[in-house]
């Protein structure tokens, strides 16, 4: 990685990330049905995100994006399952983890455990719309890298949203 | 009369159509192309960049998002046909390269 990424002033970071979450569900995919959003705080959000399996069973997944290095950076990003007491990570196994098949025609993996620069082990979500790519040990090209002037978490939830569509996508995976 | 003759030999212009591209590395306002159903898809696709201010790129992406198919595939097909055979609501979604494994 080039630049280390440097945490976007909070209050900048969080106008920004509204303005781009109300564009993003305004029109298009966004505007769609079985789309939703719950704001946790001003800088976190989780988006429910249709799919549809290979018979048309409609399913639905929970996506957490946070903007802490946002728009610099893509929104950190991961598949998120409901609790009693608010969000955990989704785990592959679970019904809050897809099962697909990485093929969504760009390029694009889902790893349910993956090893970070600094060390931890976490599932990812790897393509070059999240911040988690950048601190995994990839390097895209300058086409393939988050250029704030080219993307905002549209990019991201829109990528996700064509993987959990058949053929890619499968069902939950637990 | 021979101009109202001349009338009823004349065929009505063509409706013309209206494709909604939305940016979808971006969000926002969508593009609105319009042309009559005898353009090349091919034409559409041009106007859409032309409308962005920019050039098509290798890895670019466009898709019909009724049914997930891609556009390009379908270039050269007229609009109307595209529109009965293929993408029934003419909206389309673009998206740029990315990187991912």
């Amino acid at each position: 990685m080039i630049h280390e990424p440097v945490r976007t002033d909070p209050e900048v970071a969080a106008a920004t990330f509204a303005d781009h979450l109300q564009k993003f569900f305004a029109s298009g995919r966004g505007a769609g049905p079985g789309w939703g959003r719950k704001d946790l705080d001003e800088l976190t959000t989780v988006v429910r995100i249709p799919a549809r399996r290979p018979d048309g069973t409609e399913d639905f997944y929970f996506v957490e994006l946070r903007a802490d290095y946002y728009p610099t950076w893509p929104p950190m990003t991961s598949f998120v399952t409901p609790t009693e007491e608010g969000w955990e990570l989704a785990r592959d196994g679970s019904r809050w983890w897809p099962l697909q098949s990485n093929s969504p025609g760009f390029p694009f993996g889902l790893h349910a455990t993956y090893g970070f620069s600094d060390g931890r082990q976490a599932p990812l979500i790897c393509f070059s719309h999240t911040f988690e790519f950048y601190v995994s040990d990839h390097n895209p090209t300058d086409d393939e890298r988050w250029d704030p002037t080219r993307h905002t978490l549209s990019a991201t939830l829109n990528r996700i949203a064509k993987v959990l569509q058949a053929p890619n996508y499968l069902e939950p995976s637990g | 009369m021979a101009q109202g003759h001349d009338e009823k030999e004349q065929h009505p212009p063509a409706a013309s159509l209206t494709v909604i591209i939305h940016d979808e590395d971006v969000g926002g306002d969508p593009v609105e192309v319009k042309a009559g159903p005898g353009a090349p898809v091919e034409t559409i696709i041009s106007r859409f960049y032309s409308a962005k201010m920019t050039e098509g790129k290798p890895g670019d992406r466009l898709v019909c998002l009724g049914n997930g198919q891609d556009v390009f595939a379908h270039a050269s097909e007229h609009l109307g046909d595209y529109r009965t055979t293929s993408c029934h609501a003419l909206e389309w979604g673009w998206s740029g390269e990315t990187g991912g494994a």
